[in-house]
């Protein structure tokens, strides 16, 4: 009975463990190794702000922009720039 | 016109040149004619790997250095008859060739062969900027261990970077039994992490030490499973649509413990 018990709360197998660890780490090593700096992001964001706000009313509180990178369905590496520019009419 | 490839990986002991000399070997055996350049300066070893250690007197360098000519570099495989490879020098440094020179080599050597394989030293250094300036497109070795794939990660980003676009993995020495117990992580999670194409999954056996210590490439093996694994990536690089054995699922288990009579987990 004990051992029933201890196998159902055995941990997480060691391969899911390293998956897991790996999703995470991966994410960190490409923003450090990308040539993409965090300053680039910022600077992108201003003049996007800057361009919009001459014509609308942006809401500058949920304004983001930011690199996702997935794959489509041949494997290959799509990096997109995601912006979110909610306005004001 | 000839195709380059070059087989990297990042990290080192992951198969590199057991790899190269694999395909070269099933490639050859297909009939196409074919030369394996080794690429690590310093550290020849693919020689050892294809048997030929005896049969080198030129190297890499010395071609590219103009001390002789292409022809004297080339050593004929013992088995195969389109099979060549051009020799690491063992003597000298990766900083004494440029990514230039290799560039001219390997537009000289398509013109000749079908396939050109470059087996890449580990690292990110002037070795790995040499060995994928003239190739076409490049395969990724890993193994299912956190440092293979954290490093192969890192070399994907170079080579896309390096415009060599869409590099396809392999997947070296995957143990079954292990990701059967949840124990290493699988193909699909390898490629999940990496977000790359899989060209081929090539399980852990000791037939690889075994013809290594021979000096002949397991590819030309009807028999063994890794043989097999090696001529069916051989025949994706050729265009077949080649399925997958499948290694890592209930079907495979259950074919070799058929092979042993085993029925204790039916």
């Amino acid at each position: 009975m004990l051992n029933i018990m201890s196998k159902l709360l055995k941990k997480q197998k060691s391969g899911s463990v390293a998956k897991n660890r790996m999703q995470v780490l991966l994410a960190v090593d490409r923003q450090k190794t990308s040539f993409i700096t965090e300053e680039m992001i910022n600077n992108i964001k201003e003049e996007i702000m800057s361009v919009i706000s001459k014509y609308l009313k942006m809401d500058l509180q949920s304004f983001d922009v930011k690199i996702e990178r997935s794959t489509d369905d041949s494997g290959r590496v799509l990096s997109t720039v995601v912006a979110n520019i909610p306005i004001d009419i | 016109m000839g195709k380059v490839y070059v087989i990297t990986s990042g990290k080192g002991g992951v198969g590199k040149t057991t790899t190269t000399a694999n395909i070269g070997t099933a490639l050859a055996v297909k009939g196409y004619k074919v030369v394996l350049i080794d690429a690590d300066i310093g550290l020849r070893n693919l020689d050892l790997i294809m048997g030929l250690e005896n049969r080198v007197v030129y190297d890499l360098v010395n071609v590219i250095e103009k001390k002789c000519r292409l022809a004297q570099a080339l050593i004929k495989d013992k088995r195969q008859k389109e099979l060549y490879m051009i020799p690491a020098a063992q003597t000298r440094d990766k900083d004494c060739i440029s990514g230039e020179q290799m560039k001219e080599l390997c537009q000289e050597l398509k013109k000749e062969f079908d396939y050109i394989l470059i087996d890449c030293p580990a690292g990110i250094e002037q070795g790995f900027k040499n060995a994928i300036a003239g190739a076409d497109s490049a395969i990724v070795v890993t193994t299912p261990e956190v440092s293979a794939v954290r490093d192969a990660d890192r070399i994907i980003g170079l080579l896309e970077a390096n415009s060599l676009k869409k590099p396809e993995l392999i997947v070296n020495r995957i143990r079954v039994d292990m990701v059967k117990r949840g124990n290493m992580m699988s193909v699909e999670d390898i490629q999940d992490l990496l977000a790359i194409d899989v060209m081929g999954i090539v399980p852990d056996d000791e037939n690889i030490i075994i013809t290594s210590n021979k000096g002949e490439p397991a590819a030309m093996n009807d028999k063994t499973l890794i043989g097999e694994a090696y001529r069916n990536i051989a025949g994706r690089i050729c265009g077949e649509d080649i399925p997958y054995i499948k290694f890592d699922t209930e079907s495979f288990i259950s074919r070799v413990k058929k092979m042993f009579g085993g029925k204790q987990y039916a």
